[in-house]
């Protein structure tokens, strides 16, 4: 998975968290996982399993084929997503915001005159 | 290096122009709650004169600027909502401050937070700059966090969506950067290791390299303060004459031709 993993919205990652803790595992577990807090609205199992082929289109699961059905099996692990959505939040917010929300040393400039150019990596080198 | 006064006068030069078309807006709507609501509102047997005519179009004109500010602020806020959010690896002390480390795949130095402004680095930065370099990025950036930059720019950046003043963050930016890289290379005592840091970053603004290089800056001079804050002034009693007095006064009218004067010398000296 070179690029970076996407945010994921409520359900998803509610369905990720179980997958990170299952492991490889059915559909029809995901949704007994999901539903066992008492305190929360049941979830059907096809609006598990559709948000698990959501995640499955966006790299997160993979599917392997069963001769009664299918297993899932999380492709990175929970402290790999999250480091790499860590690593991705300040490219996005500079990339939906602009470069102005963050007041940052480098913001991107014009290119340089040769001679200011040549001039700062004379001060540069001392 | 750029000194304190410089530094106020430009961005006085920018506050000014925020100030003026904001309180402008706020006369012509004190203009309008006393003394032509009704009229504007169509109420019975009151006849449209030109002044009413008038002020109702730029009270159109103030709510268009209204909406669009208002939905600038909406996009500040969620940006800062992000910020706030973004994950600190570790906390490090580099020089006399405290830095948040963050992740990221750019080597990036950044100051965030309208309240409590924190300095962020990147990791990558880290590998990437000495410890003189980083050191002067992050004076230059509690610098920003000093001054509360990132609440000035939020700021200029509402009013430039509300009010169509395109370039104004960006100048508000530069302005803000001469200031902090003063103040790095005062706590450094030499600006090679900013102008390093500048070259293993990204190659920063031209104004930033004629600064380091003690170069003139076009700082704007004493007499255009004066006219921006005689034009500030005048507005500001007209907003206050128009709120307190009982009858309408037709002081637009009256004190606008007298503002135009240090308006006008404002603009021509600060060319």
């Amino acid at each position: 998975m070179p690029d970076a993993p996407p945010a994921l919205p409520k359900l998803e990652r509610e369905v990720m968290e179980r997958m990170w803790e299952l492991g490889q595992t059915s559909a029809r577990a995901v949704v007994e996982a999901v539903n066992a807090d008492p305190s929360r609205s049941p979830r059907a199992y096809t609006t598990v399993l559709t948000i698990m082929q959501r995640l499955e289109a966006k790299g997160l699961l993979e599917r392997t084929r069963g001769p009664r059905f299918d297993l899932y099996e999380p492709v990175i692990s929970r402290a790999e997503y999250v480091r790499a959505r860590a690593d991705a939040e300040v490219d996005e917010i500079v990339a939906e915001y602009g470069e102005l929300a963050l007041v940052q040393f480098a913001r991107h400039a014009a290119a340089l005159d040769p001679e200011r150019r040549e001039a700062l990596r004379r001060l540069a080198g001392g | 290096m750029i000194g304190a006064a410089a530094v106020r006068r430009l961005e006085l030069a920018l506050a000014g122009l925020v100030a003026t078309a904001a309180l402008l807006a706020l006369v012509v709507i004190v203009d309008v709650l006393r003394f032509h609501a009704p009229a504007i509102l169509g109420g019975e047997g009151v006849t449209l004169d030109r002044h009413t005519v008038a002020l109702a179009l730029l009270l159109a004109v103030d709510a268009v600027v209204g909406v669009r500010a208002g939905r600038s602020l909406a996009r500040q806020a969620a940006a800062q909502r992000r910020l706030r959010r973004l994950a600190v690896r570790e906390l490090r002390t580099v020089g006399r401050h405290t830095v948040a480390i963050v992740g990221g795949s750019q080597p990036r130095a950044f100051c965030a937070g309208l309240v409590r402004p924190r300095v962020c680095v990147t990791e990558p930065a880290l590998t990437r700059l000495t410890t003189g370099e980083l050191q002067a990025v992050v004076e230059h950036e509690v610098c920003h966090a000093r001054r509360r930059d990132p609440l000035r720019l939020a700021i200029a950046q509402i009013a430039a969506d509300g009010f169509g003043f395109r370039g104004l963050p960006a100048r508000q930016a530069a302005v803000a950067d001469l200031a902090a890289d003063a103040a790095a290379v005062a706590a450094l005592g030499s600006p090679q290791p900013l102008a390093a840091a500048m070259v293993r970053l990204r190659e920063p603004a031209p104004e930033r390299i004629d600064h380091l290089l003690g170069r003139p800056l076009p700082v704007p001079p004493r007499t255009v303060s004066a006219c921006a804050l005689t034009v500030l002034g005048g507005l500001v009693a007209l907003a206050v004459a128009l709120a307190l007095l009982p009858n309408d006064p037709a002081l637009p009218l009256l004190l606008l031709p007298p503002l135009a004067v240090p308006a006008l010398l404002a603009v021509r000296a600060a060319r």
